[in-house]
């Protein structure tokens, strides 16, 4: 499976009108995406695992 | 970048809360990777990256904010613009020049919330993404000598590093929205029935979608090929090079599929509530963000004239 796939649909997607409208996410909807982007290791996929990244290439 | 891809799908760059901490801080101090990109990649420290100035946009040499060493701080001041996110960040990487000396370009490590970090202008701009582009006086900051990213010298050669990742971001960022508009496209022009057909009938929007289709094969072909050559130990120089190529590419390409979907939704396309509607204003800054396609044809120029025609062309 393509990393990062579904992720947008499910837990962006929901949010982009409410953004686009206000020009800001509630705090508490930007810490569910922070969850699910840890839920998913989408976090810092550039940086090596011994960091705390998800150790996949830059490029 | 397949990641950057899958979730650039998603409007008001809403990307960015898929956290990418700056390449760059891989060159720190075993210190400061404790201190800054562990936290960073978990997500509890936000840094920001602040390069552009007045004079100073693709012309990295136009730096004028100066850092000046007085006892055990630097002492900065300067101006910067596009400073993007930094209202909000826990660390800022800023580009100097040390002692007003442009041969000696570095970066520091700074708290934006520092005293002295003032952001004048909050400017409004067409993507509504929640994060702003600030334009900021720097005035007498103080920065431990420790705070800085790699040596005295070395900021720019750490900033196009950061340019080679952030540009192909930026292409697989085009290709993600090329991508989910002509999927948007498609499915609306098997729906919308005019004249007893569906428009995707008529040839005219049939070969809209085929010339998209191939837009976006084709640039994601050269960012996936360029990216396993990087990944196969590309040289710095080359890497610069092709980055920038492709990024010129996708982000052209991006724009050219994503207007030929807004065309193929017609009055519905421009309805801000239609995904397509934001992806335009989206990939519409592609083309501008961490140089303009202008500037990848004079960085592309320049390669072909420093190391030959070969750098682009000369691969089997």
């Amino acid at each position: 499976m393509r990393p990062g796939a579904g992720f947008a649909e499910k837990h962006l997607f929901p949010h982009e009108e409410e953004l686009d409208v206000n020009d800001h996410l509630p705090e508490e909807t930007e810490e569910a995406i922070r969850q699910a982007v840890r839920d998913y290791h989408l976090n810092a996929v550039n940086h090596a695992v011994e960091w705390g990244g998800q150790g996949r290439s830059s490029s | 970048m397949i990641v950057n891809e899958e979730v650039a799908k998603a409007t008001g760059a809403l990307w960015g809360r898929v956290w990418l901490p700056p390449m760059c801080l891989k060159d720190g101090t075993r210190e400061q990777k404790e201190e800054i990109l562990r936290p960073a990649c978990a997500g509890k420290v936000f840094v920001a990256f602040c390069t552009s100035e007045p004079g100073a946009g693709s012309d990295a040499g136009g730096v004028r904010t100066s850092a000046v060493l007085r006892g055990n701080h630097w002492v900065v001041n300067g101006e910067k613009c596009f400073a993007s996110f930094s209202e909000g960040a826990d660390l800022a990487l800023l580009t100097t020049i040390v002692d007003s000396d442009p041969k000696k370009p570095t970066l520091l490590i700074i708290n934006p919330k520092t005293k002295g970090y003032n952001i004048k202008r909050l400017p409004s701009f067409m993507q509504r993404s929640g994060h702003g582009h600030p334009e900021v006086d720097i005035r007498d900051i103080k920065v431990p000598a420790d705070a800085m990213l790699g040596e005295v010298g070395q900021g720019f050669e750490l900033t196009k590093d950061w340019f080679v990742e952030a540009r192909l971001a930026i292409a697989a960022r085009s290709i993600g929205m090329a991508i989910r508009a002509t999927e948007l496209a498609e499915a609306y022009a098997a729906k919308r029935v005019q004249f007893g057909r569906p428009i995707g009938d008529f040839q005219a929007i049939e070969f809209m979608i085929t010339e998209m289709a191939a837009d976006i094969m084709t640039g994601k072909s050269m960012l996936y090929r360029v990216c396993a050559e990087i990944d196969g130990g590309l040289d710095r120089k080359h890497a610069h090079a092709k980055a920038s190529a492709t990024k010129w590419y996708c982000s052209e390409a991006g724009w050219r599929v994503v207007d030929k979907a807004l065309q193929i939704f017609g009055e519905r396309g421009a309805m801000c509530e239609n995904p397509v509607e934001r992806l335009h204003r989206d990939v519409r800054l592609e083309r501008i963000c961490e140089g303009t396609s202008e500037i990848q044809k004079v960085i592309i120029g320049g390669h072909i004239r420093k190391r030959g025609l070969d750098v682009y062309t000369g691969w089997s």
